[in-house]
């Protein structure tokens, strides 16, 4: 994909980004950021100390884990309401 | 790690090392300045790392909201309902908003038939550019209630030279309601912080080694 038009004259914050074919992988960042927040004040203590006490799941990958269910998730909510809407309404209707 | 001043260990269970939670104390201004800046709150109660890690994905989505669907996602008059939720970001969804509302719109281009102030301030609303429109000054000459004649520079639309680009681009689409719930996400992001600052209690603490 040819990203030389696109970033012609881009002008951040002025202008939007053009991923209009490719919007659904905006998902993971929002994933990213959600999950960044949520363990932030949900992990204990001892996730942020250093070192961490043998045991205790760093902050890092709380995230990292959080972010990838958040993202299958939606992928399988997705997935329901399309087989939902492409197939089982249509044979209900019939 | 020291005790923190807001521990309270009330029931202490020393074989398990665990914190009981007693009593929350309402800390107000931990609250107040979790809403001023996104990790102020958990900063001033001491959770430094935690405050920068707030800090980080609140902003973070604040920020990716606006690079996806530009400044013109945060908008409280077009978008009142939205705006209440990016609002609660603090000061900096504020101010983004009044950098839109003040900078980047302008009135239409038929404000210029205008003849009093009221027909301008009062009667004509600023909008945000077209595709084809750039955003420049004009000095209008105007008549008060009293009917003195004023002069009065107002920003206006006008259409733009060829290959000349809008102040603002408006963003359209998915890259509107995406920029938009980025920044919706990262105001009620920011409520659970400030609730959680505001009520702040010591979590759970493994026994020491």
């Amino acid at each position: 994909m040819n990203l030389l038009p696109l970033l012609a004259g881009y002008r951040p914050f002025l202008d939007p980004i053009e991923l209009h074919g490719l919007w659904w992988l905006l998902l993971i960042p929002l994933a990213l950021g959600v999950a960044v927040v949520y363990k932030a004040v949900r992990l204990p203590d001892d996730a942020f100390e250093s070192p961490r006490p043998p045991g205790t799941p760093g902050y890092a990958r709380s995230v990292l884990v959080m972010t990838g269910q958040i993202v299958l998730a939606m992928a399988l909510l997705a997935l329901g309401a399309f087989v939902v809407v492409e197939v089982y309404q249509p044979w209900l209707a019939r | 790690m020291s005790a923190l001043p807001h521990d309270r260990p009330v029931g202490t269970d020393p074989a398990a090392g665990l914190y009981k939670r007693g009593r929350e104390p309402f800390q107000p201004l931990a609250a107040v300045l979790a809403f001023v800046f996104p990790g102020a709150g958990h900063f001033f109660l001491g959770h430094r790392r935690r405050a920068c890690c707030i800090a980080a994905g609140v902003l973070g989505l604040t920020a990716s909201g606006l690079l996806i669907g530009g400044l013109d996602c945060i908008d409280r008059k077009d978008d009142p309902i939205w705006f209440y939720g990016q609002a609660l970001v603090g000061p900096v969804t504020l101010g983004v908003d009044a950098l839109h509302q003040r900078v980047f719109k302008a009135y239409d281009p038929g404000v210029i038939l205008a003849r009093t102030v009221d027909d301008v301030l009062v009667r004509q609303v600023r909008r945000s550019p077209r595709p084809d429109e750039v955003r420049t000054n004009k000095t209008l000459d105007l008549r008060d209630a009293e009917g003195r004649p004023v002069q009065l520079t107002v920003p206006v639309f006008e259409l733009a030279a060829p290959g000349q680009k809008p102040t603002l681009s408006q963003s359209l689409g998915r890259m509107n309601e995406l920029g938009t719930l980025f920044t919706a996400v990262a105001g009620m992001m920011n409520l659970i912080c400030i609730v959680d600052a505001a009520w702040l209690h010591p979590r759970r603490r493994r026994a020491p080694a």
